[in-house]
């Protein structure tokens, strides 16, 4: 299988969670690594861009890829703010289908709660895949994923993990496009 | 060497101390997870907070039945319900893996899971962390859906976990 993932990717992802890395403390607030794994081990990977401004400084890289076959989506955030302890920030990851290729401000889903929150659906069309996490920071927290996924349609989509809440005055992101065809 | 009144008092203290808590770590649900899964009309949600190791067998786990690269929702939650402690550098850890059968009880290998996520968080009493995520499965099969601690083991004794079957159809 073109995607099998090995031991040692799943072991990684668990380390480096569980016991950090030795990197040293940034000026930044979190450190980012984003990728997109397709077939015959082509990828594109993407590190932290801030937001504002919208959309962030670096135009994120592109990846040409196949509709309906398997692609992987990993990221690892890391917060790197060495001072502060900031409860019940969101890190929020999407695929879904762009416009244009290049910097664009980060898509917006519908906040529901309450009863709203069970007729809103959480996949609305457009949408490849979403998903979010609320957790407590604190210096080194980290938070990663890896997913299976397919793109349905040829099109332009964006990959982007983010941020959302941090109580700063810029959020932290990663994005990537995908051209499908 | 002599020992001195104050110490023996000290260690008198302790060791019932000690067992005491090392006791009511061994039987409070202390760290409850919950997962709920919505995928077309069902809404299936898992009821109870296994421990491992744990002499008990788990409870039969709820089965959700999904169509191949249709969307579903899981969403998740870790709470720490104990009143006084705090659990540090707690990793939460989701996976969503094939499995031989519905129901299996040994750990299918964690080969080429379909999803996997893994966050770190301090829980103070009360605190809680929470995932949710849209998911698509290709390929027909049954698969196990878990969300569980990890490295508590060690520092607590014990983990916990809670799991469902997804049956991919």
């Amino acid at each position: 299988m073109i995607f099998r993932v090995s031991d040692l990717v799943r072991f990684a992802l668990l380390a480096i969670l569980a016991f950090g890395s030795a990197a040293s403390v940034r000026a930044e607030h979190a450190r980012i690594d984003l990728r997109v794994i397709g077939s015959g081990g082509k990828e594109a990977s993407a590190t932290s861009d801030t937001d504002p401004p919208a959309g962030g400084r670096n135009t994120p890289p592109v990846l040409k890829v196949k509709a309906n076959q398997p692609l992987v989506l990993q990221f690892f955030f890391t917060n790197t703010d060495p001072h502060h302890d900031i409860d019940q920030v969101q890190i929020r990851y999407y695929i879904v289908r762009v416009e244009k290729l290049g910097r664009k401000p980060a898509a917006t889903f519908p906040e529901s709660a309450g009863r709203a929150k069970d007729s809103q659906p959480f996949v609305e069309p457009g949408v490849v895949s979403r998903g979010q996490f609320n957790l407590d920071f604190k210096p080194e927290t980290k938070v990663g994923t890896r997913l299976k996924f397919q793109i349905p349609a040829p099109g332009i989509y964006s990959v982007r993990v983010g941020s959302v809440g941090t109580q700063s005055d810029h959020e932290h992101f990663s994005a990537i496009d995908l051209v499908a065809e | 060497m002599t020992i001195r009144p104050i110490q023996r008092l000290i260690s008198a203290l302790m060791l019932p101390i000690a067992l005491s808590s090392l006791w009511s770590q061994a039987i409070a649900s202390d760290m409850e997870i919950s997962i709920e899964v919505k995928a077309g009309q069902q809404r299936i949600k898992t009821t109870h907070t296994e421990i491992q190791p744990s002499s008990k067998k788990p409870q039969t786990r709820p089965v959700c039945t999904v169509k191949p690269q249709e969307n579903f929702v899981v969403s998740w939650k870790a709470t720490n319900v104990s009143k006084r402690d705090t659990f540090k550098d707690v990793l939460i850890h989701c996976v969503v893996v094939a499995e031989k059968e519905i129901g299996q009880t040994t750990m299918p290998p964690l080969k080429d899971p379909v999803q996997e996520s893994a966050l770190t968080m301090d829980f103070k009493p009360g605190n809680s962390a929470s995932g949710k995520f849209s998911l698509t499965i290709a390929e027909p099969g049954t698969y196990l859906l878990r969300v569980e601690t990890r490295e508590m083991l060690n520092t607590h004794g014990h983990d916990h976990y809670a799991a469902l079957d997804l049956v991919c159809e």
